[in-house]
């Protein structure tokens, strides 16, 4: 495909007109390809461009990858995890790496994603940590409940948030604990994941579990906009 | 109008209200404005906002038309990131109403306000989800511009976080409290021009733009605050206030802008609210060299299925803006300064010129409401019917879930635009059918630490 290979390189001209002109050529070349041979071979095509090197260096502009990652994320498959896996070590490029991944829905992303929590820095750990909100499995489970523990307040109250989307009952110990701990705004933020919760809970049939943390929030020091979703909540379950 | 804090400020006031009351012999110490008189109603009774978004449409629209010269109405706080904003809008509470207001960059501020009721958002849309969320979980009602929301998935937490903490959610698509489009979505369901065969909505397109090149942005405004979840890019003027309708990271283009109207009327119409197409193709066109990045000139086709009569809702970027509703027997075009209904050679309007010329008839006295089998939810007024929904917990003319709906209408236009093929849409599951790959764009990563 080597009009990608050209492409990708106007991706990042210091031309305006050119650069856009890529972009949306690339954008409806992505969209267009409605079967899924199209589109791993466009994607190939598109993580090749993404990791080649000239000379030691990356062969495209920092601008150019970070838009290939951005058309990568509706592109991509499994086969290209290894090329934003490698993404994620370059600084400047994580961010975009972590969002491909969010949007690619397979075991190998979320095996990436959860691999990516080694990283370092509290902004991109959040990220990472709020796309592994949207996943499941046990392995995400322990991942978060490690982030709980986290010394960054940002990524600790990311996986408490997190956690209130995967329908685990063990979930509440993590999120109770942490509306005990923090400032007023950090246990106010545990008490809302709390709610919500049970809500994951209650819409994974698990209603037992869902009235028992409906019940703790409404009878503890919860905020009261918390206590009327749960007293809201109860009205229905029963 | 607060629920339920055991001495929140209403009840605090009634309290020395009543006690004043029945202390005459005492000093006056609570004004008479807490108290109310003629048509003003008491502190206590009046709805505490924030405003949140106080830029052009946030300033001039809602605050100095909408929100201070209605009583039931008290402003607490204005926000913005933009400092000019801010502060020009605060100062315009303070000569409108002589009150001094919280003046804030950082929305969770307000939202921390536990004296505020309800809050304005009047943000870019691709903040309207995560500030409206918020919003709803510190217990606050929300009136929230269209469109809803920058993606699909967006509005569906929207939805979810309303029906969690049952909080008012009014959708700022206004057309919904106007007798105009009322009547003529009433004239449909009401079967005045036969079985609904198509709807055709004309939004407008847009052009193309002009580049600018990155600088420094002024010190007034935090650059990447207003970002906030969309990717960051170096500041350019015309990315920005207002402009930003027409940048996919911030905005659907017109497809939203005016699809959130004209669409929504189409949704109401057809009476698919709550529901949606469940097929969509289209076809449109980007300008060939930007920088407005959203379709310039556009034609979508839905399909509706069998419950909504199999109908076909076309929406266009040319033609005169309005909403066209074509049944078996005639059609009715209803816009912002005119309804007219063609049936069987006769015509019909609200236009006095023509009726006096003998040329139409008046369509309010020929079809009069009161003699309609269906009537739909009757609002005059978007934000008293957004007060009136505060004060009574009912669900307002135009709720998230409307709001929802109507803006996944527009959404869809825009990715089968994108995606040049027919789509499948399923309508209750709110995916693609065997289209994975058409899925991954009913969301979109936000840059951290935001989410919803």
């Amino acid at each position: 495909m080597y009009f990608v290979s050209e492409l990708v390189a106007q991706l990042g001209s210091d031309d305006q007109v050119k650069a856009y002109q890529a972009r949306q050529k690339l954008a409806d070349t992505v969209g267009r390809a409605a079967k899924p041979a199209e589109q791993n071979e466009l994607a190939t095509a598109l993580a090749t461009e993404l990791t080649a090197k000239d000379k030691d260096k990356p062969k495209h502009s920092l601008t150019a990858r970070k838009e290939t990652l951005k058309l990568l994320s509706v592109a991509a498959g499994d086969e290209q995890v290894p090329a934003l896996v490698e993404c994620l070590k370059d600084l400047e490029l994580r961010m975009q790496a972590r969002w491909a991944l969010e949007r690619i829905p397979t075991a190998a992303a979320t095996a990436a994603l959860v691999k990516a929590l080694e990283q370092v820095g509290p902004e991109f750990l959040t990220g990472v940590v709020i796309a592994l909100g949207r996943r499941t499995g046990a392995d995400v489970v322990a991942a978060l409940h490690k982030a709980a523990q986290d010394a960054d307040d940002e990524v600790r109250l990311a996986a408490i948030e997190s956690l209130a989307n995967l329908a685990e009952r063990s979930n509440d110990d993590v999120i109770a604990a942490a509306t005990k701990t923090g400032s007023p705004r950090a246990r106010a933020r545990a008490q809302k994941a709390r709610v919500r919760l049970a809500e994951t809970l209650r819409n994974a049939g698990q209603k037992d579990a869902a009235a028992a943390i409906y019940k703790a929030i409404a009878a503890n020091d919860a905020d009261e906009p918390q206590k009327k979703a749960a007293r809201l909540a109860l009205e229905q379950l029963t | 109008m607060k629920k339920a804090h055991p001495l929140n400020r209403r009840r605090f006031l009634q309290k020395s209200a009543g006690g004043a009351a029945a202390a005459m012999a005492v000093p006056m110490f609570v004004p008479a404005s807490a108290l109310g008189w003629q048509d003003k109603p008491a502190a206590s009774e009046r709805i505490v906002i924030g405003s949140i978004g106080v830029g052009d449409l946030g300033r001039r629209h809602h605050l100095a038309n909408m929100i201070l010269p209605n009583n039931r109405m008290e402003v607490a706080a204005v926000c913005d990131v933009d400092r000019l904003h801010r502060e020009q809008s605060a100062q315009l509470v303070l000569e409108k109403s002589g009150k001094r207001v919280g003046c804030y960059k950082d929305f969770r501020d307000v939202l921390d306000r536990k004296d505020i009721d309800a809050v304005f958002v009047v943000t870019p849309d691709h903040w309207h989800a995560v500030i409206s969320v918020a919003a709803m979980e510190s217990g606050k009602d929300v009136y929230c511009e269209k469109p809803l929301t920058l993606t699909i998935a967006e509005s569906k937490a929207m939805v979810a976080a309303a029906r969690r903490y049952g909080a008012v959610l009014q959708t700022g698509s206004q057309q919904r409290s106007d007798r105009r489009f009322r009547h003529a979505c009433e004239l449909v369901r009401n079967g005045k021009i036969g079985k609904l065969e198509r709807v055709t909505t004309h939004i407008g397109g847009i052009d193309s733009g002009s580049w600018q090149t990155p600088t420094t942005p002024p010190s007034n405004l935090d650059w990447n605050f207003w970002l906030g979840p969309a990717p960051f890019v170096p500041y350019a003027a015309n990315r920005c206030h207002y402009q930003f309708r027409w940048f996919s990271d911030y905005s659907g283009g017109k497809m939203t802008d005016w699809g959130a109207h004209h669409n929504d009327i189409a949704q109401w119409g057809i009476g698919a609210d709550g529901s949606g197409p469940v097929r969509v193709e289209g076809k449109g066109t980007y300008h060939e060299n930007g920088p407005h990045d959203v379709p310039g000139e556009f034609e979508v086709t839905y399909t509706y299925g069998p419950q909504h009569g199999d109908v076909k809702l076309i929406c266009h970027s040319g033609g005169e803006n309005g909403v066209n509703f074509h049944g078996a027997k005639g059609h009715v075009f209803v816009s912002r300064g005119r309804i007219e209904l063609n049936l069987d050679g006769k015509k019909y309007t609200d236009d006095r010129k023509k009726i006096d010329a003998g040329e139409h008839v008046d369509i309010f006295k020929e079809f009069p409401r009161d003699q309609f089998e269906t009537k739909l939810y009757e609002s005059n007024h978007h934000h008293n019917n957004f007060l009136d929904c505060v004060a009574s917990r009912k669900r307002p003319i135009c709720d998230v879930e409307i709001g929802h709906r109507s803006v996944t209408v527009c959404h869809l236009g825009n990715i089968a635009i994108r995606l040049g093929r027919p789509l499948d849409w399923d309508p209750v599951k709110e995916e693609f059918a065997n289209d994975a790959a058409a899925n991954r764009y009913l969301a979109k990563p936000m840059r951290a630490p935001w989410h919803v």
